[in-house]
């Protein structure tokens, strides 16, 4: 029997806003999708675009991304010069042929831990529904 | 000298590729046929030199997963047809440096062995070439296993009985055609740069203010190494995830900064003249030095494909001027 | 028209050097092979004689200019070429007061390969506009934003939509993209000729030469290659200036300005930025907007 395809996702989030919206969500025991492994980030605006593709290249299914909501960012403005380099990088990655769904972006804030769990859901399923992943995937086999 | 039809020699290659891996000229480039049809030069020389059957840009040397190793195994079978003269002696001089006494590279050897090349004589040389310097020439047949020559229907053959023998049955009387004329005509309109003494003059020039003048302009890109037929610098690294790795040799270029960059942080050739310096000395001074023959063999791909060119003849004018 | 020109960079280098405003010019020589100019350096002024002009002098020489820290340089520079060093201006790489710009209009550099496929080794009198590299043909800034001295009369600049090629590759599927985007990147040997000519490539340590994080395997496994050009393109973003030095240096012939265009312009686009133009201006990249579009958030 065939199992279910169940995609890898990366989640970078935020330290103060995403990150604790997650944290609320598993308190107030909002179901969500286990595939997005969560790696904690102090702003969004820490993330490297070289990490999403980083990622990609080491073979994960899909990245998603998720910050503070334009004005809470902890640090100010962070999450603006995010929204500025990821808005690039999404565009080229669709560009270039790679299917846009794999990465994706988000704002999810400290108290919304429904949301988190939503956009853990709408994630989640985005991916899973272009399958298993084709491109950019080393193909030398050791 | 033997005489065989182009049609009937295509034909038996044809069948030959059940038993040998044919590499050919392919458009632009040097690469694996599957069938004669795909033979096809666009140029007088092909862009990427015939070194990477022998010595391929990215090769595993071993594998290991969990504590279990294996090395690769290379059987295969190569022809190499329609090279140049040019790359056949850059062949020979990979030999002088991958098959030595002390040091053999089984992985070079392995491919090398079971190898035949043939080259096929320059009738028009190109305005880059400069073969006739380094005492080869565009009709040079001795590092080739054969040489064939192009006259329109049919070509002219000559060479070793293993490589004659690939063409059993094939092989008519030449009829005393001359090609004297020919190889003078094509000799002739190469300009060579003299070099005779090069790498006893380069040796005292470690510190010449020359490489900083020649240097320049020279972004300190890799393509000269890269396309260069006789460059063999490579680099060894562990990739791979999880419990599956290998170690792989890749090419690697002298013109590149962090070639020399060590573990400390310092770099003794962080200054691209003294990277320069090391290509030039290298072919010029460091290889006849090892194994008494120049380590470039004129075919010119260096100056053909720079992007800011820089122009190893001019360099080498230089140098005799100093 | 070009006999001028070059006269009047020679007599301008041979001033400046003589009057010791520059230590160093950097210019054009004539090529050793058809169709090519090749950058020189000049320190003497008696050497001006060297310089030329002429429609192969295709190198950007801007990234040159970060190789003499403590030397006064004069610079000729076409319109492209300005905008390098407006961009490297912006990024605090260089400082004005250093740099004498020769400013030459320029009305494209001339594809030395198709010349070479049309014509052999023997160069026609008048060539066409079809011969020009891919990156002239929707050149946007013809003559020099930024000099000195300029050496002629400036030319026409174009006015139509500059990225028709980028409107045009968008109209193709999601798989013919990527089918291209592979065949473009199986082509790559890694020789790094596209870094080393571009001027805003001045990293210290590029992100394919680090082992610690080790971003990138060695080799040219294909996704080692796509994931070269993806970064090295990405890096460029709201800072390359569309000059085409990285695409005529490659030995391989890859297109690669298709996704540095891109970039161009998305940054355009979304936050309404030329690159190039204002040295006080700061990158996109290095400032935002409250209202940034931010439709691709889920």
């Amino acid at each position: 029997m065939d199992k279910e395809y169940e995609p890898n996702i990366i989640a970078f989030l935020c330290n103060w806003c995403s990150y604790a919206g997650a944290d609320l969500a598993g308190v107030s025991r909002f179901q969500y999708p286990a595939n997005p492994k969560v790696v904690r980030v102090p702003c969004s605006g820490r993330i490297n675009p070289m990490f999403i593709v980083k990622s990609l290249y080491e073979g994960l299914d899909g990245v998603w991304v998720s910050g503070c909501h334009p004005g809470d960012c902890h640090y100010n403005t962070g999450n603006y010069y995010a929204r500025r380099r990821f808005a690039l990088l999404k565009n080229m990655l669709s560009h270039i042929g790679f299917e846009e769904d794999r990465t994706l972006f988000s704002w999810v804030s400290a108290s919304e831990g429904n949301i988190f769990a939503d956009k853990a859901k709408e994630v989640t399923a985005r991916i899973k529904k272009l399958g298993p992943r084709k491109k950019l995937l080393k193909n030398r086999d050791i | 000298m033997k005489k065989i039809d182009k049609k009937r020699l295509f034909e038996r290659l044809n069948n030959l590729i059940k038993d040998y891996v044919v590499y050919a000229p392919k458009g632009k480039d040097f690469g694996k046929i599957e069938d004669t049809s795909e033979i096809k030069r666009e140029s007088i020389n092909v862009r990427l030199s015939p070194k990477q059957v022998f010595l391929p840009q990215e090769e595993a040397l071993f594998t290991f997963k969990q504590g279990d190793i294996k090395v690769p195994e290379n059987n295969e079978k190569y022809i190499l047809f329609g090279i140049r003269p040019c790359d056949a002696k850059a062949i020979a001089l990979l030999d002088k440096n991958f098959d030595t006494k002390d040091f053999p590279d089984p992985y070079y050897i392995d491919r090398r062995k079971n190898s035949i090349l043939i080259a096929e004589a320059c009738i028009e040389p190109e305005s880059t070439c400069f073969c006739t310097a380094f005492g080869s020439g565009p009709f040079e047949s001795k590092d080739a296993d054969a040489l064939i020559i192009d006259r329109g229907d049919y070509y002219l053959i000559d060479g070793n009985e293993k490589a004659l023998s690939l063409f059993d049955g094939l092989l008519e009387d030449d009829g005393g055609e001359k090609i004297l004329e020919l190889k003078k005509k094509a000799e002739d309109s190469i300009k060579s740069p003299v070099v005779e003494g090069i790498d006893k003059k380069l040796s005292s020039m470690i510190d010449d203010p020359i490489w900083d003048e020649v240097s320049r302009k020279c972004i300190t890109c890799g393509a000269c190494t890269y396309l260069c037929p006789t460059c063999y610098c490579f680099d060894i690294q562990d990739v791979g995830k999880d419990d599956k790795y290998m170690r792989e040799r890749v090419w690697d270029s002298c013109m590149f900064t962090v070639y020399t960059l060590e573990a400390s942080g310092h770099n003794p050739r962080k200054e691209k003249e003294k990277r320069m310096r090391q290509r030039v000395m290298h072919k010029f001074n460091y290889y006849p030095f090892l194994y008494d023959e120049y380590g470039c063999v004129g075919c010119g791909r260096c100056i053909k494909y720079c992007p800011v060119n820089v122009d190893i003849r001019k360099i080498i004018t230089k140098i005799m001027e100093v | 028209m070009a006999d001028k020109i070059v006269e009047n960079i020679r007599k301008e280098a041979k001033r400046i050097l003589e009057e010791k405003i520059v230590d160093i010019v950097i210019g054009f020589e004539k090529g050793t092979l058809p169709y090519t100019a090749s950058p020189v350096f000049i320190e003497n002024p008696d050497d001006v004689d060297k310089l030329i002009w002429n429609r192969y002098c295709h190198n950007n020489l801007a990234v040159y200019l970060r190789n003499f820290p403590d030397k006064k340089i004069g610079i000729i520079v076409k319109g492209c070429d300005s905008r390098s060093i407006v961009a490297l201006m912006a990024e605090k790489q260089l400082t004005r007061e250093n740099i004498y710009i020769i400013g030459v209009p320029c009305e494209g550099m001339l594809d030395k390969n198709k010349l070479l496929e049309e014509f052999g080794d023997n160069p026609p009198i008048e060539v066409k506009e079809e011969f020009l590299y891919p990156s002239c043909q929707y050149c946007e800034h013809k003559n020099p934003v930024i000099y000195d001295f300029l050496t002629g009369e400036p030319v026409q600049e174009k006015e139509e939509e500059p990225y028709p090629d980028v409107v045009e590759f968008e109209k193709k599927t999601l798989d013919e993209r990527w089918k291209y985007f592979q065949e473009e990147a199986s082509k790559c040997i890694r020789c790094y000729a596209c870094r080393q000519a571009c001027p805003m490539c001045y990293c210290e340590e590029c992100f394919v030469d680090t082992n610690s994080p080790k971003w990138l395997d060695p080799g040219i496994d294909l996704p080692d290659l796509q994931v070269w050009h993806i970064i090295r393109a990405y890096h460029q973003a709201g800072r390359c200036v569309d000059c085409g030095a990285c695409e005529r240096a490659c030995p391989m012939d890859i297109k690669i300005l298709w996704l540095t265009r891109k970039l161009n312009k998305d940054v355009r686009d979304l936050f309404e930025f030329e690159i190039g133009i204002d040295p006080e201006k700061v990158p996109p990249l290095g400032t935002f907007s409250l209202y940034d579009k931010e439709e691709f958030l889920i």
